[in-house]
């Protein structure tokens, strides 16, 4: 693993943010707006139902964690994707770049480009409905580090579709997240889905995550094991990802695609 | 008379405005520049294009100005008494105090100097008060010239000044010694080893250790002509030169006499100069009679050695075929590219050429066959090759929204390019894009767009090349600048250049020999002079014509 070949490839990205104010106004400005609309949601339920009486900001919280994920996700395919419009895909994958090199890069640059997101959002919900999301104390940070996890896992594989199937894959880029969503249980219990649909969210680490959340600000209570199965279920999904993402590479030198991308 | 002193003021006025010249030597003619002023002595190695690890030779007058610069021993007091001035040089230790340039020392603390005999350069060396650097005025690697002809041929008018001496009378590079440690003769020349040895009694020196030193002229491929030669050929085949020490019965119109009575200092001092108009000529091989290994006979054979050096092949593809599914792209070709040669890949739209670029850069793996380059299969050591390689086509473009400075920089990065600010320098001088380093890239024109592509497949130094259409939809004049930038920077730096281009008149003027694909075959292959003349055609256009419309055994 080259550092220098891996700080060459976020500087590509980092130029391409700097230099246009409508890419950082769009990394700010949607999940300033998202959090706005559930901080309002949130607040007519607080008094509205007995369930959230106890923790006003539960569906914000939840809210925030939820487009944290869905910024990371997309954020890495979003940058995989530019390779594919700006027509340099075929220049990167000529350049000596390891696998390895070039994913850690992506991983990189993906938490910048959510944290660049997230931060203002989350500032934005201490004065506009008096909640902070810190009100999760440390575990906020696993929970984050569980997220980020899943939801490079998610760009991870999507990316690999990209290169399995070519830029035709694009369009399952954006709804990987829509469709995972039901399962995730992120504002509501699991009890919530019928049967089956439970069994399958439990194969998730999302559901963990989001159940844990729930708990800590509902009940003042911590379960350790809904952390410790979302990283379980993280790392599994994590490992067929980087394995998917190989195999793809490979299935793509067979196939032409790495040399056909952008057309 | 009176021109030899209006030259000899005309040369010193130059070398004092630390401009470099070339001055005539009993051994070859010397691009010479003071080798006491850095400024000086960079322009030489510019205009030679010489790698700056390779040292120069500084020229002196006497001993009495060679004492300033370095210290002297009783070894060399001998040789230079029975030698000096004539055609040997010697490796000395450099004084502290010496003024001369340590670029042409290569930061060392050893100096070579040497004694010229002609006279017009004695006059010159006496009347300036600092020895000349002057290596032989000729582009690096390529052959020493030994006639004011000869340098302007070399150098055309980027050299401001030929200082006319004649022919060089010997013909051959000096005799190298290095006096640093027990004496030995580092590069056979003028002086015959023999009698230089027999003039330092070895055993007051066994003593002492050899000392490996980098000197001038030693490199393996030197003096080379850029065509194969064939050494102790007892006859010469269909259109090879045939270099001849001896007079032949049967006259050839391909033979070239250095000498019709053996005479080996003739053979020596005409040597230079037969390469040189065999290879004016277009001969593309050349053959030479053995030559006897004796007094001058072994600089000669040392020479002929190093010219004979084969070219290594920086590409080889070896039987690649590329299937897609039942279809077969590529149906099993091999083809070697050489260093230093750039070979035309072409055939029509589908016939398998962008397949095989594709497999060369690794972004296809080849059903069967195997590819090396430098040596190194593909396969194993994807890395380490591309890093070495590099590629471009119109298809595929750099980040439209950063700017040129910003592409260039991150490429070097992603290549770990050192000194990244130098290289975006010369690249940006070589090509033109100074004045577009601060704009989009995405706002370019084509051709602007065009050389900045080629800077960025020119940031790594690549050692081959591979261009896809590298003109196309460009303008004449920018096609022009793109097709000259090629050949100069190619016979610069010795890469090889892999062109599938689809404009015959660029392949015709750019590559040595071109291989035309179909249907995923090699239907055809050779210089394209040799396909026109074969395939009894005007131009290589109508070759290519002939070819991708016949009906041939392999449709």
């Amino acid at each position: 693993m080259s550092l220098t070949r891996i700080y060459g490839l976020f500087l590509r990205h980092f130029y391409l943010i700097t230099r246009s104010f409508p890419r950082i106004l769009d990394l700010v400005y949607w999940p300033s707006i998202q959090i706005t609309l559930w901080g309002f949601i949130s607040n007519f339920f607080a008094t509205h139902t007995t369930y959230y009486n106890n923790a006003v900001g539960v569906i914000l919280t939840c809210a925030i964690l939820y487009d944290f994920l869905f910024r990371t996700s997309i954020g890495f395919n979003m940058l995989f994707l530019e390779e594919i419009w700006s027509r340099n895909f075929t220049n990167l994958f000529i350049a000596p770049m390891r696998i390895g090199e070039i994913l850690t890069s992506l991983v990189i640059t993906a938490l910048i480009r959510s944290l660049i997101g997230l931060v203002p959002a989350i500032l934005l919900t201490s004065p506009l409905f008096g909640i902070s999301i810190l009100d999760l104390g440390i575990f906020l940070f696993f929970l984050f580090l569980s997220l980020y996890i899943f939801g490079i896992t998610l760009g991870i594989l999507v990316s690999s579709g990209l290169l399995r199937f070519g830029p035709s894959f694009e369009n399952i880029a954006w709804s990987t997240m829509f469709l995972l969503a039901p399962f995730g249980c992120i504002y509501y219990p699991i009890e919530t889905l019928p049967e089956i649909f439970q069994r399958i969210a439990y194969i998730l680490p999302l559901v963990y995550i989001f159940e844990e959340a729930r708990n800590i600000l509902i009940n003042q209570t911590v379960n350790i094991e809904n952390v410790y199965y979302a990283f379980i279920w993280n790392a599994f999904y994590f490992s067929l990802s980087i394995a998917l993402f190989y195999y793809s590479f490979n299935a793509a030198k067979n196939k032409g695609t790495l040399i056909n991308m952008g057309e | 008379m009176k021109k030899n002193v209006s030259n000899i003021k005309k040369a010193i006025k130059y070398l004092n405005n630390n401009e470099c010249i070339a001055i005539p030597t009993e051994t070859v003619y010397g691009l010479a520049g003071n080798a006491y002023s850095d400024k000086a002595v960079s322009r030489v190695y510019k205009l030679k294009k010489r790698p700056k690890s390779n040292p120069l030779i500084a020229h002196y007058y006497s001993i009495n100005y060679l004492k300033k610069d370095c210290e002297i021993n009783d070894t060399f007091i001998k040789l230079y008494k029975k030698f000096c001035p004539g055609p040997i040089s010697f490796v000395l230790k450099l004084k502290k105090k010496s003024r001369v340039s340590k670029i042409i020392t290569n930061n060392s603390n050893s100096l070579a100097v040497r004694f010229p005999s002609h006279p017009l350069t004695r006059k010159l060396l006496k009347r300036i008060n600092y020895p000349l650097a002057a290596p032989s005025a000729n582009i690096s690697t390529s052959i020493s010239p030994v006639s004011k002809q000869d340098v302007v041929d070399e150098f055309g008018p980027k050299l401001k000044f030929v200082l006319d001496g004649g022919s060089s009378k010997i013909g051959l590079e000096s005799t190298i010694i290095n006096l640093i440690g027990k004496p030995h003769i580092l590069r056979l020349g003028g002086i015959n080893s023999k009698l230089i040895y027999k003039l330092i009694n070895p055993l007051e020196n066994k003593n002492k250790k050899k000392i490996k030193i980098k000197v001038p002229g030693t490199s393996k491929l030197h003096y080379s002509p850029g065509i194969p030669v064939r050494l102790n050929a007892k006859k010469n085949y269909q259109n090879e030169a045939y270099i001849l020490i001896k007079k032949r019965k049967k006259l050839d119109k391909n033979y070239f006499y250095i000498s019709k009575t053996s005479n080996l200092k003739e053979a020596a001092k005409n040597l230079y100069k037969t390469l040189r108009i065999i290879k004016k000529n277009g001969y593309k091989k050349i053959a030479i009679e053995k030559i006897p290994n004796i007094n001058i006979g072994e600089a000669i054979n040392d020479r002929i050695l190093r010219a004979s050096k084969k070219m290594k092949n920086l590409i080889e593809v070896k039987n690649i075929k590329k299937n897609y599914g039942k279809k077969e792209a590529v149906k099993g070709i091999s083809f070697n590219v050489e260093e230093d040669e750039i070979l035309g890949l072409l055939g029509p739209n589908g016939s398998g050429k962008t397949t095989t670029i594709g497999m060369l850069l690794g972004l296809l793996k080849p059903t069967s066959g195997q590819i090396f380059i430098n040596n190194l299969k593909l396969e194993e050591n994807r890395i380490k090759i591309l890093e070495m390689i590099n590629f471009i086509s119109p298809y595929i473009e750099l980040p439209k929204k950063l700017t040129v400075k910003q592409n260039l920089y991150v490429y070097s990065k992603l290549y770990k390019v050192q000194n990244i600010k130098e290289r975006i320098e010369y690249l940006s001088e070589k090509l033109r894009i100074g004045e577009l380093l601060n704009s989009i890239t995405g706002e370019l024109s084509s051709g602007q767009k065009n050389r900045v592509s080629l800077a960025k497949a020119l940031v790594n130094e690549p050692k081959v090349l591979l261009l896809d259409e590298p003109t196309a939809s460009l303008d004449p004049e920018v096609g022009d600048f793109v097709r000259t930038f090629l050949e100069e920077y190619k016979k610069e730096k010795k890469i090889s250049i892999l062109l599938a281009s689809h404009n015959m008149n660029e392949v015709t003027r750019l590559c040595k020999s071109v291989l035309m694909m179909k249907n995923g075959e090699i239907i055809d292959q050779g210089k394209p002079e040799d396909l026109i003349t074969k395939h009894g055609r005007t131009n290589l256009e109508e070759v290519f014509l002939k070819l991708s419309r016949s009906k041939s055994e392999f449709n």
